[in-house]
């Protein structure tokens, strides 16, 4: 859980290197959570990862995606293509998003913390793994509800 | 790269006022990030003491090491944030975070200067962020070019303590308003600074040497002000740069 908050900050720092580094962190991280989870669904462990990981990761991937999203926003400050904005004023505009995304992130990744020391490392027969991916599919759910329909309202 | 001692940042505001800060370099901020990284640590230790018996062993590891993550990374924030600009240690090196223009700092800033600090740190040891430091012409590292800040250092403002050189004689020199107020404007800061230095080191220097000193420092501030005859032919050199002083430190009596 810290590697994951120390990845999605490093992930935004990056975001100084035009974009790239993030790019290829978040790449990076995505083939190896890939590779792991393919190896378990290979082995017929699929149910088993599924309630190992849904319950924190449901909410962590989506915060590990809000900083990097952070990221590519200054990355694009720094590049300002199609601008005539001097770069210190794309910077200052772009200030507070970052701020902001930071911010979601980190109370995201605090509540994965939560939900992964407490509640998804104790396996059958402690907690059944029904309950486990129903926590999961629920808050995959809200994090889905709240990047789509909160916020502003743009009546066009 | 620039070769002199200190950079500057030259602000200037709409009203044509400009301003000139010393920047802080990569060594200063180092030694403030030391004193820093102490003060973490100070924290993070007290905090394991104090909790380390509360929790259970398992769940209390990561939660220790989230804590102590976010505390390193927190402190900076929540410092510059309540000092406007400082941390423990930028207070004991007399360094301020500030806007590049002079403005007010936003938190935003601070949040963002301070989450890039992931990036800076990197290789080891805040290599990459020294760098740009050294290379940037305003003595940013990439945090503070994203969040549109630099750190400057407080100059000490001399107050020269003018009892000790007036002794309270009266000074005839402040009854002429318009020729005191001709002397104000015509001295420069530099000038009055190497008065007011010959006056309180006066002891220390050999005679000869005071009289020549003194009376070229006479001789300069006649050319730029003449105050009238009766006034000055009973005044020693000394006595005359001593009124000159009295005139140019003393605010005037509205």
């Amino acid at each position: 859980m810290t590697h994951n908050t120390q990845v999605s900050f490093l992930a935004l720092a990056l975001g100084m290197t035009f974009g790239l580094g993030t790019m290829v962190l978040v790449f990076y991280n995505g083939v190896i959570l890939g590779a792991v989870c393919f190896d378990y669904i290979r082995d017929g462990q699929g149910i088993f990862l599924a309630g190992w990981l849904l319950p924190h990761g449901a909410v962590e991937i989506p915060a590990i995606l809000l900083a990097s999203q952070a990221g590519l926003v200054l990355g694009h400050a720094l590049l300002g293509w199609n601008s005539r904005v001097p770069r210190s004023e794309r910077l200052r505009s772009v200030g507070p998003d970052l701020a902001t995304l930071a911010g979601g992130a980190a109370v995201f990744l605090v509540w994965a913390g939560i939900v992964e020391s407490f509640f998804s490392q104790y396996h059958e027969p402690v907690v059944p793994y029904a309950a486990k991916i129903v926590f999961g599919v629920i808050e995959l759910m809200a994090v889905v509800y709240f990047f789509g329909f909160s916020g502003a309202q743009h009546d066009d | 790269m620039t070769t002199s001692a200190f950079e500057y940042l030259q602000i200037r505001t709409p009203e044509a006022i400009e301003f000139r800060i010393p920047l802080a370099g990569p060594v200063t901020r180092m030694l403030a990030l030391f004193i820093d990284l102490c003060a973490i640590s100070v924290i993070t230790g007290t905090l394991q003491k104090v909790l380390g018996p509360f929790l259970k062993a398992d769940s209390i590891a990561g939660l220790l090491m989230l804590m102590g993550f976010v505390i390193s990374v927190g402190y900076g924030m929540a410092c510059e944030l309540w000092w406007r600009g400082q941390t423990v240690g930028k207070k004991i090196m007399r360094l301020r975070v500030v806007d590049m223009e002079g403005r007010r700092l936003e938190p935003s800033q601070i949040v963002l200067r301070n989450l890039l600090r992931f990036v800076d740190q990197l290789p080891a040891f805040y290599l990459v962020g020294g760098l740009v430091c050294l290379a940037s012409s305003k003595r940013q590292r990439l945090g503070d070019i994203a969040a549109r800040t630099v750190v400057i250092r407080h100059e000490d403002p001399f107050t020269p303590d003018l009892e000790q050189v007036l002794g309270g004689k009266y000074n005839s020199f402040l009854e002429h308003r318009r020729l005191s107020a001709k002397l104000r404007d015509r001295v420069s800061p530099a000038l009055a600074g190497v008065a007011l230095e010959a006056m309180l080191r006066r002891e220390e220097l050999e005679p000869q040497s005071r009289v020549a000193l003194f009376s070229e420092l006479a001789a300069r501030f006649r050319a730029e002000v003449e105050f009238p005859a009766e006034l000055t032919e009973q005044l020693s050199d000394e006595q005359y740069v001593r009124n000159v002083i009295e005139v140019l430190y003393r605010a005037p009596k509205a």
